[in-house]
């Protein structure tokens, strides 16, 4: 029994040891490789090795050794998680645990874009914020609080003085009243005031700070390549000024000379009045795929382009197995032994793969009318337009054939969801032959400020 | 006739020698203990036996006294650090306290008070009633057999009561932060593994495991060192505990110093 | 080949500047019950120990079975030990174990016996000194003194030794038991004999010593007075023993 007893005490501080270890160990920096980098300080008093080095108040790192690196101050060599990419923009600065000024280094990672530092190298150290600098700093305003008290002190020894304080005093309070009143039922507005100031503040600070990617300070500290450039171009830029005011080339004759300017001014016009006409063009584009019941896909590409609100034409191209055909037939005529010849007739038809759309319409109200090539036959198409609702429906005619008709279709776009759309189609519908058919498709269709808005996207 | 003077330095002179002839002895005794340590037979059953005795029925008193450590600590460290207003600082510092001293020292006092002195009493009893001449005459070493396994008991046994010790000591301090002076839980734990490290829990597991030999040579030593009846028993369990406390005490100092600086 | 299983010659042991056995030269018989008798710091005990080993001597040899006892090393002594078994003042049964489990001890430190054929040895010795199975399995302190006596001699011939010690194994006895443990003793010194057996007793018991021994040696100050047989004891005409005989 008492092996069992005395296995049960060993797991019992297996377990203390291992969970004492986790609650030690969440925070740390952990386990994991490190890279080793160096930085000089030149007070590393409170530091010690194996002290936390903290990224964002994160654990991320320790310090390995502290030398004395002669006048410069402490030679700092500390190692920090793999996963933490250092660059030259990093920044070490020691900072302090809460009151008691437990001191330890805070890394600032920089700018993440920049190569990354090599093992061994420097990393820049600012001066601290700890608790020293603060009471060093309490120390001189201190000292700055006696030489004001003592000024005060003796201006207030001789009548005249003490005068002076009360006319001060007095004021003071008149002006601390006014405030009150002022404060008083402002409290709202001078909160804003307050906020908009640390906002202004906040960001001024962003902006002033070099370090701070995207800041004025950083952008202003690569002008310096480009001013030197600016600096060059204004040079040449005063001999050109100096040629143009001579009237020299071309455009010193188009400041100087009155007959160059009217042609040039001439040609402007025109050139704008072209440009506005295209710039009043508008287009819309239509794509859609289905299926027939009888014959398999179909696929649509269409341009309708408007120069004018009343006017359009349309331009696509169809891929589909029905409609237009071509036939050809040939005639083979074959003799057995020299015997009478017979003759065999052999009809051919082919469904053409692709096929055109070229029409010219005319827009009236709600109604489009047009007339050209359909599917690469002539044809004539009728379309009622209902914007509000999303739905075009019309009606087409085209592919005459003599022993089959026209293709008379019938059709109806219904605008499912902003630039989706769905189609049903009857096509065949007065076929003799019984070959009518359905299609239904679905398709995207783009108006003319859709495109504006991809173009822009894509231009972007 | 010797005077005064002459009797008490004579006295003198026969403590230090007596000191020293005791030092001598302790000394031959712990190279016996080591040598027969690693010569066979192993008897493992007496081993487990003595881990049995020292470390689980020594669970109860550890839990008392580690649990009312723990807060107690908790409890004056608040006290203190509230007039800097750093009662956060009560989770690291009794922690630190618990892992590198309190653990290991006070379960090294227990152990020392409870199990030295059954090791002085059971082994100083059987001398004066010749029962380890028994063994002798048996062909057994007495050391091999009655000291041994006390001694490496006490070494296996005292570091696993003192990381027992400082998890209940973890929790009466926790008790005492989070629902008594209701520091934030979260404070509580990240500040401890702010200001820990695994070296501290090592240190003290170390200091535990040379308590524990220490505590089992010194009981096994009194034991052995016996002579006379009941009244001989008794001062050998008193010595026993004496010198065990003392030596956990003033070779704590020794180890901290030399620990401090290697971990 | 020797008449004596155990030698001394010129044994000399001092504790500091006490002398305690002063050249103490003469032999116990093999297979004869041998018993020390003297006054109370005679050095008998001492001399015991000189026979065991337990105490190695200032001076002068100690010869046991033919092995200088003070001349080999601690692990072959350990090993030589298995040939004795001994009776202590006060049993000196080990108060942790139960009277079986005292008697088992050497067979299972010692020998590869199993657990059956050890309880089959230790029931039939304990029952050979006379105690129930019932005792058997209770601890010394629930054991008068005779009955821990017989189990103490239970236990010394557990590893069937060659020679017998007994330390003062009547001691605070009453005559009854003094005479049954006496017996006791005889009947397996006797029983024994067969492989070769000697019995050392030291005692202060004079009449049982003329009664049950072979020889008797007199000791008085560290120094061996008288060794003889007990017929010629009981004639002798020394101040000193006519003195303890007549007590």
């Amino acid at each position: 029994m008492n092996p069992l007893k005395v296995g049960l005490l060993t797991l019992a501080a297996f377990a203390s040891i291992v969970v004492m270890s986790l609650k030690i160990t969440t925070n740390k920096s952990g386990f994991g490789e490190y890279t080793t980098y160096k930085t000089v300080l030149k007070d590393a008093s409170g530091i010690f090795e194996k002290s936390s080095i903290k990224v964002a108040g994160i654990n991320a790192g320790r310090i390995k050794s502290i030398e004395l690196n002669g006048a410069d101050g402490a030679l700092i060599t500390f190692e920090m998680l793999e996963g933490i990419k250092l660059t030259n923009n990093s920044r070490l600065k020691i900072k302090s645990v809460g009151f008691l000024g437990d001191k330890y280094l805070d890394i600032i990672l920089g700018d993440q874009n920049a190569d990354r530092l090599k093992p061994e190298s420097f990393v820049m150290a600012e001066g601290g914020a700890g608790f020293e600098e603060l009471t060093k700093d309490a120390g001189e305003v201190l000292k700055e609080v006696k030489e004001i008290a003592k000024t005060i002190k003796e201006s207030l020894r001789d009548e005249q003085g003490r005068n002076m304080m009360k006319e001060i005093i007095a004021n003071i309070h008149e002006m601390t009243g006014s405030l009150k009143r002022l404060s008083t039922g402002n409290e709202d507005k001078i909160n804003q005031i307050v906020d908009e100031v640390k906002a202004i503040s906040e960001q001024l600070a962003f902006e002033t700070d070099r370090y701070q990617k995207d800041s004025l300070m950083s952008d202003l500290s690569k002008i310096g390549p480009i001013l030197d450039k600016a600096d060059a171009a204004v040079g040449d830029l005063k001999i050109i000024i100096a040629d143009l005011k001579d009237g020299k080339g071309t455009v010193g004759k188009l400041l100087r000379d009155d007959a160059v300017v009217d042609q040039v001014s001439q040609t402007l016009s025109s050139v704008n009045r072209l440009v506005n006409r295209i710039n009043n063009i508008e287009a819309d584009i239509g794509l859609s795929t289905g299926a027939n019941t009888r014959s398999g896909t179909d696929t649509r590409f269409d341009l309708d382009i408007y120069p004018a609100p009343e006017r359009f034409f349309r331009l696509g191209i169809v891929t589909n197995e029905f409609g237009p055909q071509s036939e050809s037939e040939s005639d083979t005529y074959t003799s057995v032994n020299g015997g009478p010849e017979s003759k065999k007739s052999v009809r051919t038809v082919d469904y053409s793969d692709f096929k055109f759309n070229f029409q010219i319409g005319r827009r009236i109200q709600r109604f489009g009318l047009r007339a050209g090539l359909i599917e690469s036959t002539g044809g004539v198409g009728l379309d009622y337009f209902l914007p509000d609702w999303g739905i075009r429906t019309g009606i087409e005619m085209f592919d005459y054939q003599k022993d089959a008709g026209p293709n008379l279709r019938l059709m109806t776009e219904v605008k499912l969801w902003n630039v989706l759309f769905a189609r049903v189609a009857g096509e065949d519908l007065i076929s003799k032959d019984g070959s009518q058919s359905a299609t239904i498709s679905l398709g995207l269709r783009f108006s003319d400020q859709d495109l504006a808005a991809l173009i822009g996207i894509f231009a972007r | 006739m010797k005077s005064q003077v002459e009797k008490k330095i004579e006295n003198l002179g026969t403590g230090v020698l007596d000191m020293l002839n005791g030092l001598g002895t302790f000394t031959n005794y712990t190279s016996r203990t080591i040598f027969w340590t690693f010569k066979p037979p192993y008897r493992f059953k007496l081993l487990f036996d003595q881990i049995y005795f020292i470390g689980n029925k020594s669970i109860f008193i550890i839990f008392l006294t580690s649990s009312f450590t723990g807060a107690v600590f908790a409890f004056q460290i608040y006290v203190g650090m509230k007039v800097i207003n750093a009662d956060s600082f009560i989770g690291p510092i009794t922690m630190i306290a618990m892992s590198k001293e309190l653990a290991p020292v006070l379960s090294g006092l227990v152990v020392a008070g409870r199990c030295g002195a059954a090791m002085a009493a059971q082994i100083g009893t059987m001398k004066v009633t010749e029962q380890i001449d028994a063994l002798e005459v048996m062909g057994i070493n007495s050391y091999q057999y009655l000291a041994v396994p006390r001694i490496v008991g006490a070494t296996i046994a005292l570091p696993m009561l003192s990381a027992i010790f400082l998890l209940i000591g973890y929790g009466g301090a926790w008790l005492i932060g989070v629902k008594v002076i209701q520091i934030d839980e979260i404070v509580f734990s990240s500040k401890i593994s702010d200001f820990m490290d695994l070296g501290m829990v090592a240190e003290g597991i170390i200091k535990a495991t040379v308590f524990g030999y220490l505590i089992g040579i010194i009981g096994t030593y009194h034991g052995f060192a016996v002579q006379g009846g009941a009244e001989g028993v008794g001062k050998g369990t008193n010595m026993s505990v004496v010198w065990g406390m003392i030596t956990v005490l003033v070779v704590d100092f020794f180890l901290t110093s030399f620990l401090t600086k290697i971990l | 080949m020797s008449e004596y299983s155990i030698e001394f010659k010129n044994l000399v042991k001092k504790f500091g500047e006490s002398t305690v056995l002063n050249d103490v030269s003469f032999g116990i018989h093999k297979d004869k019950i041998t018993t020390v008798l003297g006054f109370s710091g005679a050095g008998k005990t001492t001399l015991m120990k000189h026979i065991l080993g337990l105490t190695m001597p200032t001076s002068g040899d100690v010869t046991v079975l033919g092995t200088t006892i003070n001349q080999i090393d601690e692990l072959a002594l350990r090993e030589f030990r298995r040939n004795f078994g001994m009776v202590f003042q006060y049993a000196a049964l080990f108060d942790f174990l139960t009277s079986f489990e005292n008697v088992a001890f050497p067979l299972r430190e010692f020998t590869k016996m199993t657990e059956e054929e050890i309880k089959v040895k230790v029931m039939g010795l304990l029952k050979s000194v006379g105690i129930s199975e019932e005792a058997a399995f209770k601890l010394p302190s629930e054991l008068s003194g005779g009955m821990r006596k017989r189990v103490g001699l239970a236990r010394g011939l557990a590893l069937d030794p060659h020679i017998m010690l007994y330390d003062e194994p009547t001691s605070g006895l009453d005559p009854i038991t003094t005479h049954m443990v006496y017996d006791l003793m005889k009947s397996t010194h006797y029983d024994n004999i067969e492989h070769g057996f000697t019995s050392v007793i030291i005692s202060h018991d004079i009449h049982a010593t003329l009664k049950y021994s072979d020889y008797i040696v007199f000791m008085e100050q560290g120094r061996v007075v008288e060794h003889l047989d007990v017929e010629t004891f009981k004639k002798s005409e020394n101040p000193v023993i006519r003195r303890f005989l007549e007590l």
